[in-house]
């Protein structure tokens, strides 16, 4: 196993057993996690968000009761310090797969970084502004973590369900496919922004 | 699995089965998904079929596993793209030159080998980044500083390779000029060291560069001639103190005499820190606060200034130079920087408030008064690359905000090297902006600044954005290769691109047709006689492909 499958196996006898101890999911999505719920490991280790952002503050809010080992952290566009210090020790010894919701730019920093480690984007949903207070979401996904993050995306508040849709991720891995729902939800950010997992 | 251009999936296989033999399974990437994380992510070639991609990727912990690699690649006549963390972002990223080719991803191989303190010198391998080198010097309280470019999350060997620059003291910031010493592996195999390194058992590897008899250092860089498995850097004592001050002119005609200034000023050592040349008349920052204006927006601007600076040719006109003069807005605003004891900095500051003095109506300000060390976690009160500190702020750019409503999905720098004269300014701005305005590129501000990495010249680094349009991006990429031409007739040239731009740019060194292209050549074919390294690679292709690239 090298780091990278580590990280993914980490991934995924991990967050899915906090997720059902939530309690935020669709009674399907729920029994569904059960399956996976027995295993026991490493938990999503971080979720990220800008602050500068209220959607994205609202999905920090959120994320305070999504499972995760390291809790979660807010940066204001910089991640110097959350990558020098936290995320890249973490990420040179395995492991550590982190969710978030950030603009474009700090994704892309983070997505360039993680390749250090042979790590990716496993989820990427843009959230794109449109006319009229909407907004269209974007994801790429493998197919099961789409069928589950389509009932967050489709919700008014979507920054506030989309910590724990993100944290049902174990099957993240594989091909990924794209959906584009919306414009259907009230705009909530004045920026047009992203979400994702990196694992 | 993808196989390199000529070979078959069952031989590829084979030559896998070996890098694997060589290097370990686990650290030979043929999966879509992960050969995928070897994607320019600033590609020109967005969504379009000619974007330059590997075959596959491996990853050699050691040099003696680089040697065994480039020999499998060799007998079997793959391509390889060495990389070392592969962030040059706008410039290729760690995508080939040659699609097909197989990365060789140095970046496992990051031990920092010596920092001598007393020496003020390092001895590392290509995986370590400018934030190891830092935190390692950062652990051991060891009194050197690095210089790093901005953003600081490369490698600090592939950044000198590229010849990319820095930002703190001039015998620092030129990235290749400050190595001291290099082990390459051939492209058969062989290990070579350069300069003193030659010696076996050497005791002065990193303290003299040459060596004796001809010195081969300039070869490794931006090329195809070996893979460079150790390279040594000298490093800056820490500064005692950093003193940062501005000089503002308030007059068009100040910018000439300002360079001639600065010049004789660096050139004496009276100044050594990055030169950061701003217009606030004309609403150019200073390199130093790109991030800060991106994210909460320029100075706030009257409507009066906002039309007359609309109306300007070339950053100027009469009209606006009064209102600049009449609200205390500087035509020019310079920032000089010293580092060294506190009384040596602020007599060198005296020096050069003398000489700026002899232009008319020059005022002085002192920005920065910094005692070191400096806490690093006020760093970020300051430009941190400017103090030797790794910083990933830069991605703070291109952040959609109100003064940046439609970020691109990346960009292609445009980076041309002019004489340091403020004619040259004023003339590179005529006439890269009317080539612009026809090409229809967003390149130019109304009046653009150079920034000032190396001495005795200036460099324009400028964005062209990669787009979600492939139409659009072709003809940028089109009238990107038409401004390389237009700035080769004035006698201007690129000082590095990336692989898709590369042909473009060594056209224009064509002097005596093309001796320097022909000479290149005839290294490669002497010392690569298989092709085997990086081929395409500045131009420079092995005979196999030479005729159906060119």
């Amino acid at each position: 196993m090298n780091r990278r499958n580590f990280c993914l196996s980490s991934l995924a006898t991990a967050i899915s057993g906090a997720a059902v101890a939530a309690g935020c999911l669709p009674t399907g999505e729920r029994a569904a996690l059960r399956v996976h719920a027995s295993a026991a490991g490493a938990q999503l280790y971080k979720f990220v968000y800008d602050r500068r952002y209220p959607a994205a503050r609202s999905f920090g809010a959120a994320a305070e009761h999504a499972p995760s080992s390291g809790g979660v952290v807010a940066i204001r566009g910089d991640i110097t310090e959350l990558w020098s210090r936290d995320l890249e020790p973490k990420w040179r010894t395995g492991g550590g797969a982190i969710a978030g919701l950030t603009s474009a730019r700090t994704l892309l920093c983070l997505e360039q970084l993680a390749r250090d480690q042979w790590m990716r984007v496993a989820i990427r949903t843009e959230h794109a502004m449109l006319a009229g207070q909407k907004i269209a979401h974007r994801l790429t996904a493998s197919e099961p973590m789409i069928a589950r993050m389509t009932w967050a995306l489709a919700a008014e508040d979507w920054a506030q369900k989309l910590p724990a849709a993100l944290a049902t991720c174990w099957d993240a891995v594989g091909a990924g496919a794209g959906l584009a729902i919306g414009p259907t939800c009230r705009l909530a950010t004045e920026d047009a922004l992203v979400s994702f997992v990196i694992a | 699995m993808r196989s390199p251009p000529g070979m078959s999936a069952a031989e590829f296989a084979r030559v896998v089965a070996e890098f694997e033999r060589a290097v370990g399974k686990p650290w030979v990437f043929t999966r879509d998904e992960d050969v995928d994380l070897y994607r320019d992510a600033f590609s020109p070639f967005l969504h379009e079929a000619e974007e330059l991609v590997a075959s596959a990727a491996v990853a050699p912990a050691t040099t003696l596993e680089v040697q065994q690699v480039v020999r499998i690649a060799n007998r079997h006549k793959v391509p390889l793209y060495p990389i070392s963390t592969g962030k040059n972002l706008g410039y290729g990223g760690s995508a080939p030159a040659y699609s097909g080719s197989v990365v060789v991803d140095l970046k496992r191989m990051n031990r920092i080998i010596e920092v001598n303190e007393a020496n003020a010198s390092a001895l590392v391998e290509p995986g370590v980044s400018y934030f190891d080198l830092y935190h390692h010097i950062q652990a051991r309280k060891l009194k050197v500083w690095i210089d790093c470019p901005d953003p600081g999350w490369g490698s600090v060997i592939g950044n000198a390779l590229d010849r990319g620059g820095g930002y703190t003291t001039a015998n620092y910031r030129n990235h290749f000029d400050s190595h001291c010493g290099m082990e390459v592996v051939l492209p058969n195999g062989e290990l070579l060291r350069t300069g003193m390194g030659a010696i076996p058992n050497a005791k002065t590897w990193q303290q003299y560069k040459s060596g004796c008899g001809p010195w081969l250092d300039g070869i490794f860089s931006q090329s195809n001639f070996g893979i460079v498995t150790k390279m040594g850097f000298w490093l800056m004592p820490e500064p005692e103190a950093y003193l940062r001050g501005t000089v503002s002119l308030s007059r068009y005609a100040d910018l000439g005499p300002m360079v001639e200034t600065l010049n004789y000023l660096e050139n004496a050592r009276i100044t050594a820190g990055f030169p950061d040349i701003a217009s606030p008349l004309n609403a150019y920052p200073p390199i130093g606060q790109l991030q800060l204006w991106n994210e909460t927006g320029p100075p706030s601007m009257t409507d009066e200034h906002r039309k007359l600076l609309s109306s300007a040719k070339l950053g100027y006109s009469p009209e606006l130079e009064a209102y600049g003069i009449k609200a205390g807005i500087p035509y020019w605003q310079l920032y000089v920087s010293f580092h060294g004891p506190a009384e040596v900095v602020e007599a060198q500051w005296q020096a050069a408030q003398r000489h700026f003095a002899k232009i008319q109506g020059a005022k002085f300000r002192v920005v920065d008064r910094v005692s070191m060390p400096i806490d690093p976690a006020k760093a970020d009160a300051y430009h941190e690359p400017e103090l030797g500190v790794p910083s990933l702020r830069a991605f703070s750019i291109g952040a959609r905000t109100p003064w940046n409503p439609t970020p691109s999905k990346g960009h292609m720098w445009f980076s041309p090297i002019v004489p340091r004269t403020g004619e040259a300014i004023i003339e590179a701005n005529r006439v890269f902006s009317e080539a612009a305005r026809e090409l229809d590129m967003p390149l130019f501000r109304s009046f653009s600044m150079p920034a000032c990495f190396w001495e005795r010249c200036f460099i324009f680094i400028l964005a062209t954005p990669v787009t979600e349009d492939p139409a659009t991006n072709k003809r940028y990429r089109e009238g990107f290769k038409k401004l390389i031409a237009i700035g080769g007739q004035h006698g201007w040239g690129e000082y590095r691109t990336a692989p898709v731009f590369q042909k473009s740019v060594m056209d224009v060194y064509s002097f005596n047709d093309h001796a320097l292209q022909r000479f290149h050549e005839t290294l490669k074919d002497a010392i690569d006689p298989n092709g085997i390294m990086s081929p395409g690679r500045y131009a420079i292709w092995p005979k196999g492909l030479r005729g159906t690239r060119s």
